[in-house]
């Protein structure tokens, strides 16, 4: 464990995916902070990056690990950096990266003893693309490039609306559980993620507004005579329309055509 | 009702027979085949409204067979002809889910009977079908869509909500599948 940075991204709300691995499942309404918290060791540094100070319900849950929060915070054993105070003022992603780096790089020299770096993008409200969750990624790496990271699941997702961004963060590729580093087994390479976001919405791209408006119904459960009704067309032309959606999107059943446009938000 | 009606028969002279019958009452009768093997090659052709099938064809596949693989695979209405039934043969029989059982010898009016209620029954299944469809996907793919996505932005509790809603539509689901 002492040689590996931890990185947590957001708190860890309720059934994390990766809480499982540390946690039984009964144990999973931990939230994340506390969570990370709960693992310091005495005289271990640890860094909390998020966009707000702990509140007191964390103090109360790590008093049975052994540690005084308070106590942490005044011997500097415990830094945290409320993120939010300092969020308004970054404009861009880049500012908000070296803002990070910054942190990271000053508590890293200060402290021999490595320990944890918990960051999470509460109240965030940078809107990501591709390319912002490609910096992160890479300036992320650099930050951690002499040391084994381990990254945790990001904030609410829907709130800072970047799936791929968590998608990214969630799957690194070491994990630790009970002080043995491993293989994460939810590992997805970034590339892997962003080819397949790109395949994704290009295919989507491909459909014409009438099959756009054709898949929008079929969502909402229309069959292909009610469809044909809606649009004043035939259920032969429906069906058509249909058979060239899911060939456009080399997709077999209706099922999986749902689920696409779910995801594409297309309902 | 009108319909196209494919004849599974290997004695000429019956289903001969049964043609005429058949096309005094208004059915079409795109084709009469003898042989297991090219009914199941004129069904994928033709496309007929229903199937009259001979259990007895004389080969290693009977008709029964053949005719659950019609189902299976097309999704056409079967009504068996037969003459004699013996209770085996019956309970195979019932099996493939029939949608009627004509004894030879018979006559124009129980032919068109039997077809009658067949064609009206297989009518109502695939309006069943066809009108769910859309609808139970939404249901299925969005409740696995959530399912999938976990954890990560679902607590237990709703997922477990979840779960339950996607194996009642599986269920619905596989009913009308085996309509």
């Amino acid at each position: 464990m002492n040689d590996s940075i931890f990185i947590q991204l957001g708190i860890l709300k309720q059934h994390d995916h990766l809480c499982h691995i540390y946690y039984n499942e009964t144990e999973c309404h931990e939230i994340g902070a506390s969570f990370f918290v709960h693992g310091i060791k005495r005289n271990e540094k640890c860094l909390y990056i998020s966009g707000k100070i702990l509140p007191k319900e964390f103090i109360y849950r790590i008093t049975g690990s052994g540690i005084d929060l308070n106590k942490a915070r005044r011997e500097k054993d415990f830094e945290e950096v409320a993120l939010g105070m300092h969020v308004k003022k970054i404009k861009d992603p880049d500012s908000y990266i070296r803002f990070l780096r910054l942190k990271i790089e000053s508590f890293l020299k200060d402290s021999k003893k490595i320990s944890r770096i918990l960051i999470t993008n509460e109240d965030f409200s940078i809107s990501y693309n591709n390319a912002d969750i490609a910096w992160q990624k890479a300036s992320l790496d650099k930050i951690c490039s002499e040391k084994p990271i381990i990254l945790m699941n990001q904030y609410e997702i829907r709130r800072i609306g970047s799936e791929d961004l968590v998608n990214i963060f969630r799957t690194h590729p070491k994990v630790i559980l009970k002080d043995v580093l491993f293989d994460s087994p939810f590992y997805v390479a970034p590339d892997r993620i962003l080819s397949s976001l790109n395949t994704e919405s290009n295919k989507y791209g491909s459909l014409t507004n009438k099959e756009k408006g054709i898949l929008r119904h079929i969502v909402n459960g229309l069959s292909s005579k009610n469809i044909a009704k809606e649009l004043s067309i035939s259920v032969k032309t429906v069906e058509t329309h249909r058979v060239r959606i899911m060939r456009k999107l080399e997709i077999h059943n209706i099922v999986d055509l749902v689920k696409f446009a779910m995801k594409s938000r297309i309902t | 009702m009108n319909g196209r009606i494919l004849i599974v028969e290997d004695e000429k002279v019956v289903a001969m027979d049964i043609r005429t019958m058949l096309k005094s009452l208004g059915y079409d009768v795109p084709g009469i085949v003898s042989s297991s093997e090219k009914a199941l090659k004129k069904v994928e052709e033709t496309k007929p409204d229903l199937v009259l099938m001979d259990i007895m064809l004389g080969e290693k596949r009977d008709g029964i067979e053949i005719a659950q693989e019609i189902r299976d695979r097309f999704k056409i209405p079967v009504v068996y002809l037969t003459a004699y039934a013996d209770d085996d043969t019956i309970q195979r029989a019932k099996k493939t889910n029939p949608h009627g059982y004509i004894l030879k010898p018979f006559d124009e009016k129980e032919l068109s009977t039997s077809i009658e209620i067949a064609l009206y029954k297989s009518g109502i299944e695939r309006k069943i079908r066809e009108e769910t469809e859309n609808a139970l996907a939404t249901i299925i793919g969005g409740t696995e869509l959530m399912l999938e996505e976990g954890f990560q932005r679902h607590d237990r509790e709703t997922l477990d909500k979840v779960r339950l809603i996607r194996n009642a539509a599986n269920i619905i689901a596989q009913i009308i599948e085996k309509l």
